[in-house]
């Protein structure tokens, strides 16, 4: 019997799949029949090199057509993929591209200049931009043909070698490396067996078929991204959508995507549904269009009122899924067709087992959350005792505190671990503050995660530094050297880190000390913008706390022109002010009229 | 328009249709744009020509990055006067020639919408051909509904082949026909003998209100059943248009009625005339006096729709201070509260039939003196 890859290339190469689109990137479709030519010339590819299953071979490019095709074309022939983001740092990439020891790496042009040092002992596949020009002569006129991409220029040279027909389960199809100091990054190796044993699962879970439209626009170097996306739109023959890169500016296009390509499944992390919340309320119709199922969260804790109003205001159902890196993605479910899981929960396992411990390893109703079965992570790369430390017995340590309710939910508490998740990403503290402390007028740091409407959380430092360094000088210096979803937010100065007796710094003294800072610089505003938003709320007839500074006409549902005059009579009133018409028309925000109203 | 000429338009406005899917993704909206043109273009050449240098120059001035405001302003007031000579001129029967562009009524209204936004700052990013498409959108040309922009761009960002949505165009179209010549031509005009060139002040006091209320039942079903088919044609080529009529003859106030009659010039007017005129004057009766001008003269430059526009002003002010006993009547026992109801809806129905018998009779008073 062949693989689970195998079959699933099979299927892939065969009509009438092979002519129906597995992967659409910003308006450049992919066919199944086009991933299955390129999986075979990227064996011709590895077998050039001598490349064998089971090597790893390292891979590093910008398109992400291009990195979505190796990634699955490395995995297919049987060998182990080691991912790198193209946004980290060269320091950081040359030392994890050193510790993968790869047969092969694979890499554009530009990041092979400046990852690959005379050091490198290993072959380099270098990925040239394409050819300038999309297309030629009529079909270029037309708009008929398609854009070329670098690998598909590289590959056609290459001959074809089919995938081998049996993978052993255990081969790892890929690792991750995780985030954490440059020294103490983990990899995280997933086996085939977990791999598609959890794709099925994702599947059954998500009810996708071969129907289905996934939009998925989270990053391809992580699990969310790659595994919930073009890895489960070829498990199911089903097409895996990235229209544009997720931003602030770009919201309305997604969601517009989502009407206009009939998308079935969306999956997001909560901070693009806080986002969405906001500004995306009069595209509260694109979920209506007669196709979408499920919106999935991911990558971090979805809050129960984020949940209620993102089902109530664009009328839709939200599966919550919980997982790590180290579970390939989920394993455990709410909401949705599942019958369980109350907002606010992560639900209830569904292709795994569960155990809550407390700190002496004993069953309890409310401690760490432990996971078993086939989804879970054949261990650290090349980290024997983190593995054992992590996976005892077959149960994966996740770090997370969980308790259960009568009816079998189970709920996040907290973390044991450090790991700070902004928008849905892990970010290990220690990785920030190494970065800190090597900054010559910093004595030392602690950085830890500060609760966050939009991102869950975000990034903050207490650096204890010389008089004449200043946070600008240190932000600055953590750009330079960091990627940019880890650079703090917020960097607040202190003349020394509060700490206990046995030197260790005080966690909790360390948030309140840098909380006291941003609440003083808050106070003035917010009295104004709870007033406002109390006069808004009563005159558009909706609660207060579904509006916020940001609420304009777009987002509000009956703002329009007569609305907005009797906002306006109505601020004006509660705070004794006078627009002037220009401001009047002008204003197209609360954020705005707060504006006006503190500069009277 | 010419009714003869409806039927080669009726082709034309298919054949777009299967071309604005035929062609490849990309060219779809432009092949949606150049249809437009050329209907336009086909009835009359140089109103393509006006529309088209108007089309670029309101473009242009929308992205100046200096100025702008003095731009737009110019633009709308230059825009305004030459609409204003040009439907004065058209209507004279000596003197100067002037030809008012076909299209041109809807097409100021569309162009104002579009500066004062772009004015605002309130437009999202967009191509001089989304803009033209936009414009000459053909199911729109001629009888609105005044549809905006950012409307329009949403549509193009969404645009899909969708069986049901086709499907219901397609029975729009058709009841937009129906409306029009059974309703209208058959019954109305063939049957209950309705003719606009009839006296409306001829006859006793029942002819008189006799005519009033097929002029208006008249009115009503020709041009919904024209916006039906507009808003038709444009779900058969993948836009949504704004309704334009919801019902209009059962409203119970004079405020509700223009919330149901020709909504797509309402909603425009009290957003580019009462907003900007309320927050400038801070009174009501001003700036709805000077919404339900701007609403009666863009019709016709004429002493007939000024009166017009003055006795819907009167009637929406005096409704207006009659809405402070509003929750009083919401007190009432519930049978008092529907025969109230059903009066208020007779009321308002007779308020606007009578609208062209009074300002007509005034009209002919004032020229009398």
């Amino acid at each position: 019997m062949s693989s689970p890859a195998r079959a699933l290339f099979d299927k892939a190469k065969d009509s009438p799949l092979s002519r129906r689109t597995w992967l659409s990137v910003e308006g450049r479709p992919i066919t199944y029949g086009e991933l299955a030519d390129s999986i075979e010339r990227v064996g011709g590819l590895l077998a050039r090199h001598g490349v064998r299953p089971g090597d790893r071979v390292v891979a590093g490019l910008p398109d992400d057509g291009d990195t979505a095709i190796l990634f699955l074309a490395l995995i297919c022939q049987g060998v182990t993929a080691v991912q790198i983001d193209p946004l980290t740092p060269v320091n950081r990439a040359v030392t994890l591209i050193r510790r993968a020891r790869p047969a092969l790496a694979i890499f554009s042009a530009d990041l092979a200049a400046a990852w690959c040092d005379r050091a490198a002992t290993w072959p380099v596949v270098k990925v040239s931009p394409p050819p300038a020009g999309r297309s030629h002569g009529l079909s270029a006129l037309l708009g008929v043909g398609k854009p070329v991409s670098g690998l598909e220029v590289l590959l056609k040279a290459e001959t074809a070698s089919s995938p081998p027909a049996t993978v052993p389960e255990e081969t790892l199809a890929y690792i991750l490396f995780t985030s954490g100091t440059t020294a103490e990054s983990k990899g995280v190796c997933i086996s085939h067996r977990a791999l598609f044993a959890h794709l099925e699962s994702l599947a059954r879970v998500y009810r996708i078929d071969g129907a289905s439209r996934i939009l998925n626009t989270l990053m391809l170097s992580h699990a969310d991204g790659q595994v919930q996306g073009p890895l489960l739109a070829f498990a199911t023959g089903a097409s895996c959508h990235r229209p544009v890169r997720f931003e602030i500016g770009t919201i309305e296009r997604v969601l517009d995507s989502v009407f206009q390509q009939r998308i079935t499944h969306m999956i997001a992390v909560p901070t693009m549904m806080s986002l969405i919340a906001r500004l995306g309320g009069d595209r509260s119709d694109a979920f209506r269009g007669g196709d979408f199922k499920y919106l999935v969260s991911c990558g971090g804790a979805l809050e129960a009122g984020l949940w209620k109003t993102m089902e109530e205001t664009f009328s839709l159902e939200i599966i919550n899924g919980y997982g790590l890196t180290e579970t390939v993605a989920g394993g455990v479910f709410a909401g949705g067709g599942l019958g369980g899981g109350q907002r606010g929960s992560i639900g209830q396992p569904v292709d795994c087992e569960l155990r809550i411990i407390d700190d002496c390893g004993v069953e309890a109703p409310e401690g760490e959350l432990l996971i078993r079965g086939d989804l879970i992570m054949s261990g650290y790369f090349d980290d024997e005792t983190l593995t054992r430390q992590t996976l005892v017995d077959g149960w994966l340590h996740t770090g997370d505190i969980a308790r259960r309710d009568a009816a079998g939910d189970y709920w996040i508490c907290g973390r044991r671990k450090s790991v700070i998740i902004r928008g849905g990403l892990n970010i290990h503290p220690d990785e920030i503050t190494e970065v800190l402390n090597q900054h010559p007028g910093v004595r030392e740091s602690v950085v830890f995660g500060e609760p966050d409407t939009d991102w869950g959380e975000t990034v903050t430092a207490l650096v204890a530094a010389e008089a004449e360094v200043t946070a600008e000088q240190l932000l600055a210096f953590c750009r330079d050297r960091l990627e940019p979803r880890k650079t703090p937010g917020r960097i607040v100065m202190t003349t020394d880190l509060p700490k206990g007796r046995s030197g260790k710094v005080i966690l909790d003294e360390a948030r309140a000390l840098a909380a006291s800072e941003a609440a003083t610089r808050s106070n003035a505003g917010s009295n104004i913008e709870q007033r406002l938003l109390k006069v808004a709320a009563e005159v558009f007839g909706v609660e207060a706390d579904g509006l916020s500074l940001d609420s304009s006409p777009r987002t509000v549902g009956g703002w329009d022109s007569l609305a907005h005059l009797n906002l306006v009579f109505a601020a004006e009133e509660a705070f004794a002010i006078q627009l002037s018409p220009r401001q009047i028309m002008k204003l197209d925000s609360l954020r705005i009229l707060a504006r006006f109203i503190e500069s009277r | 328009m010419n009714e003869g000429l409806l039927l080669p338009a009726f082709a034309w406005l298919c054949a777009i249709t299967a071309l604005a899917w035929l062609v490849p993704a990309r060219w779809q909206p432009l092949v949606v744009g150049l249809g437009g043109g050329g209907l336009l273009a086909w009835y009359a050449p140089a109103s393509l020509a006006v529309l088209g240098a108007g089309t670029v120059v309101s473009f242009s001035v929308a992205r100046l990055t200096r100025l702008r405001s003095v731009g737009v302003s110019l633009t709308i007031a230059g825009l305004a006067a030459a609409y204003a000579a040009l439907l004065w001129g058209s209507r004279q029967a000596s003197g100067l020639s002037l030809i008012l562009p076909l299209g041109m009524a809807y097409y100021v209204l569309r162009t104002v919408h579009y500066l004062v936004e772009a004015n605002l700052g309130r437009l999202r990013p967009h191509s001089l051909a989304d803009y033209a498409t936009y414009q000459f959108l053909p199911s729109a040309l001629f009888f609105g509904p005044i549809h905006r922009f950012d409307e329009f761009q949403r549509d193009l960002a969404r645009r899909r082949w969708d069986n049901a949505v086709f499907s219901r165009g397609l029975g729009r179209i058709l009841a937009g026909a129906g409306k029009i010549v059974v309703i209208g031509n058959f019954i109305l005009v063939e049957r209950l003998g309705y003719s606009a060139q009839t006296d409306p002040l001829g006859g006793g006091a029942l002819d008189i209100y006799r005519h009033g209320l097929l002029s208006w039942a008249n009115l009503y079903f020709q041009f919904s059943g024209y916006s039906d088919i507009g808003i038709g044609f444009a779900a058969l080529m993948g836009f949504r248009l704004r309704e334009n009529f919801d019902w209009p003859f059962l409203a119970r106030n004079i405020g509700d009625f223009w919330r149901r009659w020709h909504i797509s010039l309402s909603t425009w007017c009290r957003d580019y005339v009462y907003a900007p005129a309320m927050a400038r004057t801070r009174s009501h009766l001003l700036a709805i006096t000077a919404s339900m001008l701007v609403l009666g003269l863009w019709h016709a430059i004429s002493l007939h729709y000024l009166l017009w526009g003055l006795y819907h002003a009167l009637g929406l002010s005096i409704w207006r201070r009659f809405t402070a006993l509003a929750p009083a009547m919401g007190r009432l026992p519930a049978p008092i509260r529907h025969t109230w109801t059903a009066f208020a809806v007779f009321l308002t129905l007779n308020f606007v039939v009578l609208s062209f018998t009074v300002t007509t009779l005034v009209e002919r008073l004032i020229e009398r003196i």
